[in-house]
């Protein structure tokens, strides 16, 4: 196909009028063009750096992972003295049978005394639980006579 | 693509191609869009790593892609630049010498489908080839010399009519 002259004369004519119309030139020069260059060219490295450094940080991190210092475990051996396993096994148990408490001692006195009378109650003075011996008056027997007493029941006159 | 653009081949393109890419934008969008269009192909060039091998048709695609983007970019926006484009100067630069009144030449090219004004803008005032302005266009060389005898026939049709008000 023919680049020119495919046209006849008055079409010729036409697109020879049209083309001496001069298009109006753009507002903006070369130098806005430049500027408008610079500055995204500016940018862009930017951003190019920035991109850089973010992929430095995130390697370096990475990298320290990776490398970091795995924990040594330590094996030693450690001697516990033997008396003092003992003490924290046993304490709590013996600490039971000797200090009992005060309600157990009322019940362990009240089934004696329901099963053997009289009788069955202990020589000596029940403690209260904190140490203390009961108070004589509190457990005063038939006809006065206190029941906790040390050596039996006896008649509250006869005391001192 | 073989170098980078230095900038007397910029200067240069810019002064032969300017106005020409100018008067291409605006055969989508209005003259402020136009400018701001053929501003950014030419930073591109500028900012580019490597000239293209034909820069000529380079420009003139570019063009075409960028203005299509922001004609369909105005149009999402609601049609605000046709007000701005009635106060907009004309396509081409008034001169007592030429045969054809500007005005007239603009709206008659304004009458054409767009399709056929494009080739005709790219064939008289760009100086691209057939087969460089099929190139731009996208199309076949066949399709380009239909459109053009077509444009060139309705506009001869149009401007070469006799005025209906005009006194005989």
């Amino acid at each position: 196909m023919r680049e020119s002259g495919s046209l006849n004369p008055p079409k010729g004519d036409l697109a020879e009028a049209l083309k001496r119309l001069r298009p109006a030139p753009p507002r903006a020069s070369l130098h806005e063009v430049w500027y408008v260059a610079g500055v995204e060219a500016g940018r862009r490295r930017a951003v190019a750096w920035r991109a850089v450094a973010a992929v430095a940080l995130a390697a370096g991190i990475a990298l320290a992972i990776v490398r970091r210092p795995t924990p040594v475990a330590v094996e030693r051996i450690v001697y516990l003295p033997k008396e003092t396993t003992s003490i924290v096994a046993v304490a709590p148990q013996e600490r039971m049978a000797v200090e009992p408490s005060s309600s157990a001692t009322y019940v362990h006195l009240r089934d004696a005394l329901v099963q053997y009378g009289l009788s069955g109650l202990p020589a000596s003075l029940p403690a209260t639980g904190d140490g203390r011996p009961a108070p004589r008056h509190a457990f005063p027997g038939p006809d006065g006579i206190d029941a906790f007493s040390p050596g039996g029941w006896y008649p509250m006159s006869e005391r001192g | 693509m073989s170098k980078p653009p230095g900038d007397a081949t910029v200067a240069e393109l810019f002064g032969a191609h300017a106005p020409a890419l100018l008067l291409y934008a605006r055969q989508w969008v209005g003259a402020e869009e136009a400018e701001d269009v053929v501003q950014r192909v030419f930073v591109r060039l500028l900012t580019g790593r490597r000239l293209p091998s034909d820069p000529r048709t380079w420009l003139f695609r570019c063009v075409r892609n960028e203005a299509i983007d922001a004609w369909r970019s105005i149009r999402r926006r609601g049609r605000r630049e046709h007000v701005a484009a009635r106060d907009a100067p004309g396509w081409f630069v008034p001169s007592p010498e030429d045969g054809l009144d500007a005005r007239d030449a603009q709206a008659a090219l304004n009458a054409l489908p767009p399709e056929e004004r494009e080739v005709i803008v790219l064939r008289l005032w760009s100086g691209l080839t057939l087969s460089e302005t099929a190139a731009v266009v996208g199309v076949a060389v066949s399709i380009v010399h239909h459109r053009f005898e077509s444009a060139i026939e309705a506009l001869r049709q149009k401007l070469e009519a006799p005025c209906e008000n005009q006194d005989p």
